[in-house]
């Protein structure tokens, strides 16, 4: 089945249809050659279910969030100050997209949410600046992931409620990883621009007084940022519900730049929806293969797999991880925990490994799959903010940052006390 | 030949102005779930009082963008396609690839209307509610979605019978305004679009 | 030779890891020796919604299906009263209860989804955590609480505290960061999943009631099957999976607030310190009340008159409910 998938998905995609549709006509060949179930009869009710969601709300409102602040031309000049602080350092901006992703995305809970935001802002200030397409949007569909990690999660939710783990000590042993994993994606870039200065940006030295006077400039963000996080964490309102709280204030901020009309707005508007039907469709068709998968007994050749090989621990952990990485080609995010984990949690628990360092270990792939081609939702909302431009720049942008999260697992594995060491010692 | 264009092309025009104002109706609808979620964070946080069914609706409001929301995005060629193999190909074979997504297009809209009408018939038939205190009758959101679905599998035939027409006469500039993957011009070129289909009519 | 797929509950609670699935999977197949064969997975597995389990059980798309009564209310409202907050507030009248609703899950699983009900079995009793202090269930009026379905929020109304709804996901950083006050779920599920570190005070009434789950099989599955068959089925399920589910019932209570609370051994884990609140009968003669006055003549309302002949005949009696037209 995973092989049908494979050349089904790359022959579809190499035709250049929509990918959305790609996945819908996967989904409707698993039903024709491999279910024994009428599986299209779902496909309305799984449309509907899907999509009837107050969590969901939260993209197409961060979405709008961000392109307020872009047409208020609150992003621009907050992009031009960061230039002016971080342009000395080889890849610039790159650290900038890095940091605000993970501080959005770790508030925010939801990396779609902040990879659709960051990039709504970010990537028209990166071709104003002259930075090199490809880093600058691996940097935002990498950084839109470091969130899932780094407390509140949802992922590290659903992880605790799959596998009966404390969900408070997954919290706790996110935090050190997440943050590491952070910088590593620095150096990443910090490593690439210094080989290769044209994958970055323009290296200039600002002054002193320069960076001084542009650092107004930053207090707009600062003020949505700290009304967005300010409310989530004095219990005002929820990761969601502070959506709705960033596009007021973001409105506040236009209007006081006397940037806010109907036109602004209007086409503010019209941008979002656009933006968001198409994350959603896409959303929406991994969702009904990802049930077409399932139903087809996706689970039942993984538990064969597994527990045919008679392996060590190692053994086993390797192969799990090989797992994720190829499943993560294909599936999405909390798809991927909830038809892998009932299977490989068992095995490796009973094979001596921690159920919160293994939580850790899982959310890192979860991580690495949202930005997996061919079906990596961060990439394709990097892509809807920059229609029209080589998709490949995204997916070629990405790798560097890919290579940098196996090499987080590798230190994982070699130090457990990464992740466990903050929940052990509270 | 020519009479017959002009019509498809005045369908294409309705498509573009109704799929339009679509998309900002559901912006003034994600508006007003922006008001009702401060309200209710105002409300619960300062008076103690929760609303009942702000999520509820806000979740209504997403299906509905859900469904409504693609048409907007398919006239305006904002549906995320793989450029790997298409750009390395002469003009004549991306109009074919064109054609062959605005089909797959069809044939996946289709069979989602298909499927999507009987969860609403289904729902007002068994007068199904949404399992909450207010007991919304589901058939009427659901009405609002599955139209939206239609529109969408509509708007997407008429574009096809419009790229088809073109591909009869030889025109792949039409094809490429109306159903081509976007590229760095475009932007402009979506403007032009008006003086395109003006060009089919003369 | 007989297949059949058949999808459970959720993969991660007990009651499919425990009960569900080595029933259907290991009991069953044996006792047939081996001329019932099973694939068996869950709703979550699955990536469908637990509402829409009898719809797709409706649909052909499996042949067995199981699902909680509470989720379905929206399509099927007569189930709701299988499982009303607080009707029942030991193990054994819930049982009681739960087969003397038969009748009515039977007509209503036939006339809604075209299906035959094979067995009803409780999951955990639904208790509520707070993290404001509290000392009964009195003390919940002004208070915001989370519920998870209809009639919960209903009750929760009817004692004058604020009903919100909230995504699953949600609920454990709302609780925390006092978004809301308190949230109604399962006591063991809780546990398993830290909510005593984000909770200090743990009501043990069964609020959301039992999280009593039905299980039925497909009208076309059910007939093509041959008699021998369905006499295996009907003879096995009662001792092989809904005895022990009920059996275990009061122990997994007793289990929630021992390792909840550490009042008592607690074989799951390190226990956790929240404060037991007390149950005092003046709170059950208040939820009772409340049952009386809002939940009832609101379920009531909903449903038709037979269902309502069928509820004052066989359930009325054993808790005190009677619907008065
Ligand atoms: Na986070
Ligand atoms: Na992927």
């Amino acid at each position: 089945m995973l092989l049908y998938l494979s050349i089904g998905i790359l022959a579809l995609l190499l035709t250049g249809i929509p990918v959305a549709i790609v996945l819908f006509l996967l989904a409707f060949g698993v039903d024709q050659f491999f279910s024994f179930f009428p599986l299209m009869r779902a496909l309305g009710q799984n449309l509907w279910s899907a999509a009837d969601s107050f969590l969901l709300i939260a993209i197409p409102l961060f979405v709008l969030m961000g392109e307020i602040i872009v047409r208020a031309g609150i992003a621009e000049r907050a992009y031009r100050a960061m230039d002016h602080w971080l342009s000395w350092l080889p890849g610039g901006l790159l650290h900038a997209n890095v940091m605000t992703s993970m501080l959005f995305s770790a508030t925010s809970g939801s990396s779609v949410a902040t990879a659709a935001t960051i990039s709504t802002v970010a990537l028209p200030q990166g071709d104003k600046l002259g930075y090199h397409p490809r880093l600058f949007c691996g940097s935002i569909a990498a950084g839109g992931t470091l969130g899932i990690l780094i407390p509140p999660s949802i992922n590290l939710i659903v992880y605790g409620f799959l596998t009966e783990t404390s969900i408070p000590k997954l919290f706790v042993a996110g935090l050190l990883p997440g943050l590491l994993l952070t910088g590593l994606f620095m150096l990443t870039a910090i490593l690439f621009c210094a080989i290769k200065p044209s994958l970055g940006g323009p290296r200039s030295h600002s002054s002193w007084p320069e960076r001084l006077r542009h650092l107004k400039f930053l207090l707009p963000l600062l003020i949505l940022f700290v009304a967005i996080v300010g409310s989530i964490y004095t219990g005002w309102a929820t990761p969601t519900e502070a959506a709705a709280i960033g596009v007021v204030v973001a409105l506040i901020l236009a209007a006081f730049n006397r940037r806010l009309d109907w036109r602004m707005l209007t086409e503010a508007l019209d941008n979002t929806v656009r933006t968001t039907s198409m994350i959603l469709f896409i959303m929406l068709a991994a969702s009904f293969l990802n049930f077409a998968l399932a139903s087809a007994g996706l689970s039942n050749q993984l538990t064969q797999l597994l527990t045919q090989l008679d392996l060590s621990p190692m053994g086993l952990l390797l192969c799990v991880l090989a797992l994720l990485v190829i499943l993560g080609f294909f599936i999405e995010t909390l798809s991927m925990m909830v038809i892998t984990l009932p299977i490989i949690a068992p095995l490796l628990f009973a094979a001596g490994f921690d159920k919160v360092w293994f939580g850790v270990v899982m959310i890192l792939f979860v991580e690495m799959a949202l930005i997996t081609p061919p079906v990596g939702l961060n990439l394709y909302i990097v892509q809807a903010s920059r229609r029209g431009k080589p998709f490949s720049d995204v997916i070629i942008g990405t790798l560097p940052f890919i290579a940098a999260m196996l090499v987080m697992a590798v230190l994982l594995i070699a130090f457990p006390s990464i992740a466990l060491w903050l929940p052990n010692s509270l | 030949m020519l009479s017959l264009v002009s019509l498809v092309d005045v369908l294409v025009h309705a498509v573009r102005q109704i799929s339009r104002w679509a998309a900002r109706l559901i912006g003034l609808l994600l508006l007003a779930v922006v008001t009702l979620v401060i309200i209710e964070v105002v409300s619960r946080k300062l008076l103690g009082h929760s609303f009942e069914g702000v999520q509820e609706y806000a979740g209504y409001v997403l299906a509905i963008l859900s469904a409504w929301g693609l048409s907007h995005t398919l006239v305006e060629r904002a549906h995320i396609r793989i450029d790997v193999g298409y750009s390395k190909l002469p003009i004549a074979a991306r109009a074919a690839l064109d054609l062959l997504s605005i089909l797959a297009v069809n044939l996946v809209g289709w069979m989602i209307v298909i499927h999507a009408w009987p969860v609403f018939s289904g729902s007002l038939s068994n007068h199904t509610t949404a399992n909450t205190p207010l007991s919304t009758p589901l058939w009427i959101p659901q009405l609002v979605w599955v139209l939206g679905y239609t529109w969408f599998a509509l708007s997407a035939a008429v574009l096809a019978i419009r790229a088809l027409l073109a591909a009869t006469q030889g025109d792949s500039a039409t094809i490429h305004t109306l159903i081509g993957m976007g590229h760095d011009a475009d932007q402009q070129e979506a403007g032009d679009l008006e003086t395109a289909t003006a060009r089919g009519k003369s | 030779d007989t297949s059949l797929n058949v999808v459970g509950t959720w993969s991660a609670v007990s009651l499919h890891k425990n009960f569900e699935k080595p029933f259907w999977t290991e009991t069953l197949p044996k006792a047939s020796d081996g001329q019932i064969q099973v694939q068996m997975t869950t709703f979550d597995q699955m990536g469908i919604e637990g509402s829409d389990v009898f719809t797709y059980l409706k649909n052909g798309l499996f042949n067995v299906g199981m699902t909680f009564s509470d989720y379905v209310g929206g399509e099927a409202p007569a189930l709701e009263g299988l499982d009303l907050p607080m009707m029942t507030t030991d193990p054994v009248k819930a049982r009681e209860v739960s087969e003397a609703f038969m009748p009515i899950a039977e007509k209503t699983m036939q006339s809604h989804y075209n299906a035959h009900v094979l067995a009803i079995a409780p999951n955990t009793p639904q208790v509520v955590f707070c993290n404001t202090p509290i000392t009964g269930l009195g003390d919940l009026q002004g208070k915001k609480v989370r519920a998870s379905g209809r009639t919960t929020a209903e009750f929760l109304s009817a004692i004058g505290a604020q009903s919100t709804v909230m995504a699953f996901n949600e609920v454990p950083g709302a609780l925390e960061r006092g978004v809301i006050d308190c949230a109604v779920t399962g006591s063991l599920s809780g546990y398993n999943s830290g909510w005593q570190d984000v909770a200090d005070y743990l009501l043990p009434l069964p609020i959301g009631g039992w999280d009593t789950v039905i299980t039925a099989v497909s009208n076309d599955t059910w007939s093509s099957l041959d008699d021998e068959t369905k006499q295996i089925i009907e003879d096995q399920i009662e001792p092989g999976f809904v005895d022990p589910v009920w059996n275990n019932l009061a122990k997994d209570e007793q289990q929630g607030i021992a390792c909840l609370t550490g009042n008592g051994d607690c074989e799951h884990g390190d226990p956790g310190d929240m404060n037991l609140v007390e149950v005092t009968d003046a709170d059950r003669e208040r939820a009772h009340q409340a049952l009386v006055d809002a939940v009832l003549p609101s379920w009531a309302s909903r449903i038709d008159d037979e269902t309502i002949s069928l509820w004052n005949e066989n359930v009325a009696p054993l808790v005190a409910l009677p619907i008065v037209k």
